[in-house]
């Protein structure tokens, strides 16, 4: 049986509200989301926020 | 004076390593991808099983093929020479199951002191980073050269 295909997103929202347009290349869009959403979340470590 | 401007949009880089694993199951096309994220010098890691057939990339492939360590130590080799090509890039991994961060600690935490001399690690562990020490579950790492590595 064929499996229905996944729907990724084509935007995703930020947690100050900024909408961001998901970049169009296919390989590696749910990568991209995860890692920008993750980032958004949690932010980087101190040492590094102010480099 | 802060003057307006626009928002500007710059192309994203990805950086792909290939290698060939060797073994029982045969050979597998193995690809180590770091995707610029466009923020923060940031990218994320990404290994994955090339598919000549459809010409996609399978990051959820579990090739068993009795080499690891291995391919572990070849994607810490790519990421040296990544580091070096972009010294101010911060290496994202996130795995993308349970097992696959699960297998990524083990071996960090293995050759710790090695990776230690060139790379600061950190772990994501209940929302925030912090250094990675062995034995602790994480959900994510992060990676950067070290200041004093040229």
């Amino acid at each position: 049986m064929e499996q229905k295909k996944k729907k990724i997103p084509t935007k995703i929202r930020l947690k100050d509200g900024t909408v961001l347009e998901v970049p169009q290349d296919i390989r590696f869009k749910e990568k991209w989301i995860s890692a920008r959403l993750l980032i958004d979340r949690v932010g980087l470590p101190k040492e590094l926020e102010d480099l | 004076m802060r003057l307006e401007t626009y928002e500007i949009l710059s192309e994203r880089i990805v950086v792909s390593y290939k290698f060939i694993s060797e073994g029982p199951k045969g050979e597998i096309k193995k690809v180590v991808d770091y995707l610029e994220l466009g923020f923060l010098n940031l990218f994320n890691l990404g290994l994955s099983d090339e598919d000549e057939s459809t010409g996609l990339n399978n990051d959820k492939a579990i090739s068993n093929n009795g080499d690891t360590r291995k391919v572990l130590a070849t994607v810490a080799f790519t990421m040296q020479r990544f580091i070096y090509k972009y010294p101010q890039a911060r290496i994202l991994i996130e795995g993308n199951s349970a097992s696959r961060i699960r297998l990524y600690r083990i071996n960090i935490s293995k050759y710790l002191n090695d990776i230690l001399r060139i790379f600061n690690v950190y772990g994501l562990r209940n929302s925030k980073w912090e250094l990675f020490e062995r034995n602790i579950s994480y959900s994510a790492f992060l990676i950067t050269k070290k200041n004093n590595f040229i």
